[in-house]
C-alpha cells in the first residue's frame, strides 16, 4: 500500500501495515524475527517520520482506560485522537492543557513528536502534562514509565518519534473549563516589527500565534495578524458542547497549479487588509484547528505535496533573516505562523527551546530544496533548529548540530533495542539508528 | 435510553455504541468474551454512558440465549435500541470441502440470529416501542463464486428481517437493517485494502443515522446501494463465469 505522512511527500510504496487491537497482537507483531518498524498514528505527522516498509498503526488501539474521580487524570490508550478527547472531557468541564493546530493527531502522536499549541509560552508542551507513559520497547516488555519511574525512557520517548518502541496508553492531566468558547483578540500589525513588538506585549495572553503574510515586501515586510485567546469564564448555565468535526472535504486532488503564487498574493491581500483589530468569541474548534474546517487541506497542494518548515530561533533577528531569504528567493510559502516559544524541557529529542517560532508550507518542487538548504544554515547560525514532525529533508549533520543530546539519545536507544528494530526512513536519515 | 448491544466486542458494533454514548444511554452488552467487554464499557463510560452491564454469552448456545435476553430485560426492563452484530467471515474454498464448516458458518451467521431474534421479539412487543437494527452484508444481495456460504446467512437474515418488519409495524417497532460492504475489521484483516474499504467508525455513523430516521434498509456507505443494484442486474449467465 502506498503510504505518506501529512505532506503528501514523500511516499513510500508497499509499505506493509499491521493493525493491532492489543498490547498482545503488538508483542506478536515485533516478536518476528528480523523485523524493523514503526508506530504510526493518524498519520499527521508531515514528513517520513512514520514511514517504514512494516508500519504497526495504532489506531485501534482507540479505548478510554480510567478518568480519576475529581476528573483531573486521564488515562487513555494511544491511538485515541484528541478529537475523541475532547469530544468525551469538554461536557465534564475539562480540557487539555497543550493542543497542536490539528485535531486529528493521536495521544501517541502527540507525545511521541512533543507537539506544542498556542500557549507554549505559557504552558510548554504536550509531554510537559504527560503524567506517565507505557510503552512496548523492542524485547516485547512493557514499560510503565514517568518522571520518577524509568524516568530516562520516558524522556527519550517524549519527543523520541516512536524509536524506542510502541507507545500504547497514557496518563494526561486536564485543566477545567467551564465553557467551550475562547474570548479571541485580532490585532492586526503592520509589518514584522510591530509584530514581535505584539507578541511580546502579549506574552500574559494564554494562547497567542500570528499568521504572517510571507508575500509582503518592503515597508509591508512581515504583516501579520495576531490571534490572542483565552478560555470564556461562563456563570450560570455553561456551554459545555464539544463542536462536531465538519465533513467538508475537497472531493479531489486538485492540479497542483490551482494553487499559485497569484491566487495567494490575492488571498493574503484581501485577507490581511480586511481584518480588522476586534474582539469575538469563538468556539475552540475553530480557534484551535482552524485549517481543520476542511477534511482534507492538505489535497490542496496537488499530488506532489507539499513540505512544512518549522523552525526555532532565538531571537526575531532569525525570523527576519529566514523570511527576507524567503522574499528573494522568489519561493512562496502558502501559509506562515509566527509564535513564542519558552524554554524547552528534559525531553531527549523535544522541538521546543526558548525563541521564536516559524512555520512555512511550501509546495513540492525540486526548486524548493536549495532554498531550505540556506534557510537550514541560517538556523544552525542563529543558534536554533528545526521540527523532526514536520520534516522530510533535514541532513545528519544539521540535527546532530542541532540536537545536542542525540548520542544520549541513542545510547539509550541501544539500550532498549540493541538490534535497532524501531526505525523510520527519516530516523535512518538522521543517523539514529545504527 | 436503554440500548442492547449484541456482539458488542465486534468493532461496528463498539463503533456504534460509541456513536450513542454521548447521549449517556444505560447499556447492556453481551459477547463472548468477558475481559474485552469490560474494557469497552469502561471506556463507554468515560465517553459518556451513565451505566454499563456486560452478560457473556455463546451466541450458538440457545438455552444461553434465552436466559441472557430474560437476564437482560430482567436488570433495564426494555430497550429503546436493540443493535445486532456478529458473526464470521468464513473460508469459502474450506466450507466448500467440509460439510461441518458450512453448517457451522451458516448456525452462526444466519441460525443463530433468527433464534436469537425469535426469542428478543416477545419481550419488545411487551413495551411496544424500540428499534431492532441487525447488521447483514451486501454480500447477502447475490450470491457470489467467492463467498457464497457467507451471503447465503445473510441473504437468509435479511429475508427474516425483511417479515419481521411486517409483523412488528403493529406492535410500532422499527427494524432496520445495516448492509455493510467492505469494512476495515479484524474480521477482514487478512484482506487486502483497497479504496472501497470504509472504518468501522463510518458504518457506526451510518447506523445512528438509520436508527434516529427511521429507516428500513440501508447500505453502508451509501454507494453500495448502487454497486450491488449493478451486480444484481448482470444476467445469470455472466454472472457465473465471474470470479470475484
Amino acid at each position: 500500500m502506498k503510504i505518506a505522512g501529512w505532506g503528501n511527500y514523500p511516499a513510500l510504496e508497499n509499505a506493509k501495515i499491521f493493525r493491532p487491537v492489543d498490547a498482545d497482537s503488538i508483542q506478536r507483531t515485533i516478536g518476528a524475527s528480523d523485523f524493523s518498524t514503526i508506530a504510526r498514528g493518524n498519520g499527521r505527522s508531515y514528513g517520513d517520520s512514520s514511514l517504514s516498509n512494516n508500519i504497526i498503526s495504532t489506531l485501534r488501539i482507540d479505548r478510554f482506560i480510567e478518568i480519576n474521580e475529581d476528573s483531573t487524570l486521564l488515562r487513555c490508550e494511544a491511538g485515541l485522537t484528541l478529537n475523541s478527547v475532547l469530544e468525551a472531557i469538554v461536557p465534564k468541564g475539562r480540557f487539555l492543557p497543550v493542543l497542536p493546530g490539528a485535531d486529528l493527531v493521536t495521544v501517541g502522536g502527540a507525545i511521541a513528536s512533543d507537539v506544542h499549541g498556542k500557549n507554549h509560552h505559557q504552558d510548554g508542551s504536550f509531554c510537559d502534562h504527560v503524567v506517565s507513559i507505557t510503552v512496548i520497547v523492542a524485547s516485547g516488555e512493557i514499560i510503565e514509565c514517568s518522571r520518577t519511574n524509568h524516568a530516562d525512557i520516558f524522556h527519550a520517548t517524549c519527543g523520541g518519534m516512536g524509536l524506542t518502541g510502541v507507545l500504547i496508553a497514557a496518563t494526561l492531566k486536564l485543566i477545567s473549563i467551564s465553557s467551550n468558547k475562547i474570548k479571541q483578540s485580532i490585532l492586526p500589525a503592520s509589518d514584522l516589527g510591530r509584530c514581535i513588538a505584539l507578541i511580546d506585549q502579549n506574552a500574559q495572553s494564554k494562547y497567542s500565534v500570528a499568521w504572517l503574510d510571507a508575500r509582503s515586501r518592503d515597508k509591508n515586510f512581515g504583516r501579520s495578524i495576531l490571534f490572542l485567546g483565552h478560555h470564556l469564564d461562563e456563570h450560570g448555565t455553561p456551554n459545555l458542547e464539544h463542536p462536531q468535526r465538519t465533513d467538508l472535504s475537497i472531493p479531489f486532488s486538485p492540479p497542483s497549479w490551482v494553487l499559485n503564487r497569484h491566487i495567494s498574493r490575492a488571498f493574503n491581500e484581501a485577507y490581511f487588509r480586511l481584518q480588522k483589530q476586534q474582539q469575538t468569541i469563538v468556539n475552540y474548534r475553530s480557534f484551535f484547528f482552524p485549517l481543520e474546517r476542511i477534511k482534507n487541506w492538505n489535497s490542496l497542494y496537488g499530488a506532489r505535496g507539499f513540505l512544512q518548515y518549522q523552525l526555532v530561533v532565538p531571537t526575531a533577528e532569525g525570523i527576519k533573516e529566514t523570511l527576507t531569504a524567503v522574499a528573494n528567493s522568489g519561493e512562496c510559502s502558502y501559509l506562515t505562523v509566527l509564535k513564542k516559544f519558552r524554554e524547552g524541557n528534559e525531553n531527549l529529542l523535544s522541538f521546543p527551546q526558548e525563541g521564536y517560532t516559524l512555520t512555512m508550507d511550501f509546495k513540492h518542487r525540486d526548486s524548493i530544496f536549495p532554498l531550505l538548504d540556506k534557510l537550514d544554515n541560517i538556523v544552525l547560525d542563529q543558534g536554533g533548529r528545526l521540527y523532526c514532525a514536520k520534516d522530510s529533508r533535514m541532513s545528519k549533520k544539521m540535527f546532530q548540530a542541532t540536537y545536542p543530546r542525540w548520542q544520549e539519545f541513542i545510547d539509550l536507544k541501544t539500550r532498549l533495542d540493541p538490534t535497532h528494530r524501531f526505525r523510520s526512513l527519516q530516523s535512518e536519515r538522521l543517523g539514529l539508528n545504527k | 435510553m436503554n440500548i442492547l448491544i449484541v456482539g458488542a466486542t465486534s468493532a461496528i458494533a463498539n463503533a456504534t455504541a460509541r456513536r450513542f454514548a454521548k447521549r449517556k444511554p444505560r447499556f447492556c452488552l453481551l459477547a463472548r468474551n468477558m475481559e474485552k467487554m469490560g474494557a469497552i464499557s469502561k471506556d463507554l463510560i468515560i465517553r459518556g454512558a451513565s451505566e454499563v452491564k456486560c452478560l457473556s454469552i455463546d451466541f450458538t448456545d440457545r438455552e444461553q440465549q434465552t436466559s441472557k435476553i430474560e437476564e437482560a430485560f430482567s436488570l433495564y426492563r426494555a430497550f429503546d435500541i436493540v443493535v445486532l452484530c456478529y458473526g464470521f467471515l468464513p473460508d469459502q474454498s474450506q466450507c466448500q470441502d467440509s460439510v461441518e464448516k458450512t453448517i457451522e458458518a451458516i448456525d452462526c451467521n444466519a441460525l443463530s440470529v433468527i433464534s436469537f431474534l425469535t426469542t428478543l421479539v416477545p419481550y419488545m412487543e411487551q413495551k411496544k416501542k424500540g428499534t431492532i437494527a441487525v447488521v447483514t452484508s451486501v454480500a447477502g444481495d447475490r450470491g457470489r463464486t467467492s463467498n457464497f456460504v457467507y451471503g447465503s446467512a445473510k441473504a437468509m437474515v435479511s429475508a427474516y428481517l425483511q417479515g419481521l418488519r411486517g409483523k412488528l409495524t403493529q406492535s410500532n417497532i422499527s427494524v432496520l437493517e445495516i448492509r455493510p460492504g467492505l469494512v476495515d475489521t479484524p474480521m477482514t484483516s487478512h484482506l487486502t485494502k483497497t479504496r472501497l474499504f470504509s472504518t468501522p467508525e463510518s458504518i457506526g455513523r451510518k447506523i445512528e443515522w438509520g436508527i434516529e430516521k427511521n429507516k428500513t434498509t440501508i447500505y453502508a456507505p451509501g454507494y453500495w446501494r448502487l454497486i450491488m443494484f449493478v451486480v444484481r442486474m448482470i444476467p445469470d449467465r455472466l454472472f457465473m463465469r465471474l470470479k470475484f
